[in-house]
């Protein structure tokens, strides 16, 4: 998390908070991509979160 | 009139960390009274069966976005002022599932981790630990990098001004999606709840 965060220039504030109100396109890019790849290691993962 | 508070302070100033401590003080607060200070919270987004975690994170969106484009409206704020995070497309595409899967791992966010440490959660702690690990091996990495690390550079790049609209109609088109997703959202929640058990009398 700390590696992406590096390479996207911010986190889920930095990046997704203030770069989706300042409409950066950048940062809805990173916003997609990031729930993009959560949804799938959630899915791959979720047995063990019971 | 313009840009009114911390705009004005010059960076690093104790006027701008004063305003900043105060902003994160307010933010970590939220966070907490929110839930979302706990793993179970997001990763009920990602299994979904809570989806306060979209919920907060457009809503903040908006507000935000609204503020703005209002404020730059009514001539109170100088929008040419307020830095636009600049677009770098494959480092940012490559970071953001990089990104996305350790949050999906560790079930909270570099700002939620700070929350759950604070609350005197172990897991919270393990994350805030291995984000900063993260954080300086890529930082020792990226000279390494070259010119990977600025691949796709666009500059201060807008949504509007890539799809070609006006922002006021960028800024709309933002705040009707947040509203289609909301009722979508409510829709999914209210599919995957738990059954509710019936109890004879």
């Amino acid at each position: 998390m700390g590696g992406g965060a590096v390479l996207a220039r911010g986190c889920t504030s930095g990046q997704g908070l203030t770069g989706g109100a300042l409409l950066s396109a950048g940062a809805w890019l990173f916003i997609g991509a990031a729930f993009g790849a959560a949804y799938l290691v959630a899915f791959v993962t979720r047995r063990s979160w019971t | 009139m313009i840009a009114p508070f911390p705009l004005s302070l010059p960076s690093g100033s104790v006027g701008t960390l004063g305003v900043a401590f105060a902003v994160g003080i307010g933010f970590g607060w939220c966070l907490e009274r929110a839930g979302l200070g706990s793993a179970r919270k997001l990763m009920g987004q990602f299994h979904l069966t809570d989806l306060a975690v979209f919920k907060v994170m457009f809503s903040a969106i908006v507000t935000a976005m609204l503020g703005l484009f209002w404020l730059s409206w009514l001539g109170a704020l100088d929008l040419g002022r307020v830095y636009v995070p600049e677009t770098f497309i494959g480092p940012q595409l490559a970071g953001g599932l990089v990104f996305g899967a350790g949050m999906a791992l560790a079930g909270l966010c570099p700002g939620t981790s700070c929350v759950a440490a604070a609350t005197g959660r172990i897991d919270g702690l393990a994350v805030v630990g291995g984000f900063f690990t993260g954080v300086l091996a890529t930082g020792l990495l990226v000279p390494k990098l070259g010119s990977l690390y600025a691949g796709g550079a666009r500059g201060s790049l807008t949504l509007d001004a890539l799809l070609g609209m006006r922002p006021g109609v960028m800024t709309l088109v933002v705040v009707a999606c947040a509203m289609a997703g909301f009722v979508v959202a409510e829709w999914i929640e209210h599919q995957t709840a738990a059954p509710r058990v019936e109890t004879e009398s």
